[in-house]
């Protein structure tokens, strides 16, 4: 692989962190084929979760820490839990404590604590053909397809390397021929709020680790959002092409490529095979973490109809700050708003065996992630079951 | 987090009749440096002698040992970027370390033919290839 003098440098003179992100970095490249490193203008790493990354990647992080330094704008994925309730929320000290170790060490290599798995929301928005190297696949297909910048799914640890010596390798979707689409999905129906979750799922189902180029509908940026997250949980992908919608649709070709139809029927199919519970002990709402927006609408909601159940709201440090008094509306119908975490990556099990969820990303990890059942619908529908 | 949602990990080279054991073993060490040993005689399809060496972890400590030494050194960053085809239909994460590499004393994902197979067995609940992916792209990649 080509690399400019700098890495070259890095690569033999570096510090041990510089020596074994350039490690990482020409060993991916190599194996996928790449020309070159290419420089990025952000990273977003995953991999700050205790209940996800363990004692292993608190100790690699924590040794990473003592000389790494990020050189490009770096934002980093929800923590295990809020800890600013941990002790409200149950969550054992000893977790606690080693969860504020890793977001000690993410800090101490310049990461900003943003805690989010939406920082495009958090205005981290990378234009029009900007190279970034993202982690965590929602922010991933959404920066892709809604923003038309280049990243691969990268993995927490190569997203790290990448923001600590600013580049990445060149290959797959930072490249023109890599965000080809692969299969036209044509949508017979719709779709209108919670069925783009159900859209994503069911799409990333039959797509795998191909490009999408849906067609058939409408969508905002929220509804493109929760599309994206659905279909890079429940598929492998990393990008999607919506025709008249998103900034690259229209310079591609989709002559001859294989279409797959997604009626509403398929849309009711994925909502019934991904409930797998009935009674559920909370009402989630995150994965991805709710914007402003979206917390204002739940507080609306929940206004009109108190829920018997509990209602726990994910959202970002950001969000919840900016909005105090649908923070206090959700809070004084006894639900909860946490930050700086998620509904698949906090810790939930000490708690709850059933969860209901609008998210269909929710709705696909939950199950493994947190040894949940899962109730997948509307929230409209959810609050009015539950209330 | 109690422990990681890993069954066993098993890591298994050959060692040919043109190579010394103790060097082969060395880099079955720098792989994978705890668990128990099995040493099996084989033959070769030329008739040849062929030694099979297999390290298996089983406890959650030395399975958390192994996947610490994974991480920091990188190997599973590289893993994480096709860890879906990683995963067969068994729920197995498979990969392949260089030989030549771990017995200098680096890890990393081989090139070449001459490998250490690596083999993990992941938990999953129900226990379905999907989930199992699932399960490894959280475990190599940091989150989903």
């Amino acid at each position: 692989m080509d690399l400019s003098r700098a890495q070259a440098a890095l690569l033999e003179r570096g510090t041990p962190a510089q020596r074994k992100a350039m490690r990482i970095l020409v060993a991916l490249g190599e194996m996928n084929g790449a020309r070159d490193l290419v420089p990025v203008t952000s990273a977003h790493v995953s991999g700050a979760s205790y209940k996800l990354i363990g004692d292993p990647g608190l100790e690699f992080l924590e040794d990473f820490a003592r000389d790494a330094r990020v050189v490009v704008p770096t934002t980093v994925n929800p923590l295990g839990t809020d800890l600013r309730q941990w002790r409200a929320l149950g969550i054992p000290r000893s977790f606690a404590e080693k969860q504020r170790r890793i977001a000690r060490a993410y800090e101490r290599m310049g990461v900003r604590p943003t805690y989010s798995c939406v920082p495009y929301e958090l205005g981290v928005r990378p234009g029009l053909g900007d190279h970034v190297a993202w982690s965590e696949s929602n922010a991933v297909c959404f920066a892709n397809s809604v923003l038309g910048a280049r990243t691969n799914r990268e993995g927490g640890p190569s997203a790290l390397a990448a923001a600590i010596v600013g580049a990445t390798p060149n290959y797959g979707l930072h490249t023109s021929g890599g965000r080809r689409p692969t299969v036209v999905v044509r949508v017979t129906t719709r779709p209108r709020g919670f069925d783009y979750s159900l859209l994503g799922l069911v799409a990333g189902e039959r797509v795998g680790d191909g490009l999408p180029y849906f067609r058939g509908f409408r969508a905002s940026e929220a509804d493109l959002k929760w599309l994206g997250a659905a279909l890079a949980s429940s598929g492998s992908c990393g990008m999607f092409h919506l025709a008249g919608v998103t900034p690259e649709a229209a310079g591609v070709r989709t002559r001859g490529l294989p279409t797959i139809r997604v009626t509403r029927a398929d849309l009711r199919d994925a909502q019934r095979s991904y409930t797998n519970g009935k009674d559920p002990d909370v009402i989630a709402l995150g994965s991805p973490q709710l914007s402003s927006d979206e917390l204002r609408a739940i507080a609306r909601l929940v206004d009109r109809k108190e829920p018997r159940i509990p209602v726990w709201v994910f959202t970002s440090r950001a969000a919840r700050e900016a909005n105090p008094g649908a923070v206090r509306s959700i809070e004084s119908r006894g639900g909860v708003v946490l930050a700086d975490t998620c509904l698949e990556v906090t810790l939930l099990e000490h708690r709850f065996g059933t969860v209901a969820t609008p998210s269909g990303k929710g709705a696909y990890y939950l199950p493994s992630l947190c040894r949940q059942k899962v109730v997948l619908d509307d929230i409209e529908a959810l609050l009015e079951r539950y209330a | 987090m109690a422990k990681l949602p890993i069954h066993w990990i098993e890591v298994r080279v050959h060692c040919h009749a043109t190579e010394e054991e103790p060097r082969v073993l060395q880099a079955l060490e720098t792989a994978c440096p705890v668990g128990g040993m099995k040493r099996e005689i084989l033959e070769g399809h030329f008739g040849n002698p062929l030694v099979r060496l297999t390290r298996r972890v089983d406890r959650a400590a030395d399975i958390a040992e192994v996947w610490t030494q994974w991480t920091s050194t990188g190997l599973l960053a590289k893993v994480a970027h096709d860890v879906d085809a990683r995963v067969d239909d068994e729920g197995v994460l498979h990969f392949r370390i260089d030989k030549q590499r771990a017995y200098a004393g680096a890890l990393d994902l081989a090139i070449d033919p001459d490998t250490m197979d690596v083999r993990v067995k992941l938990m999953a609940f129900p226990a379905k290839p999907e989930e199992a992916r699932r399960v490894a792209r959280v475990l190599a990649g940091g989150g989903p």
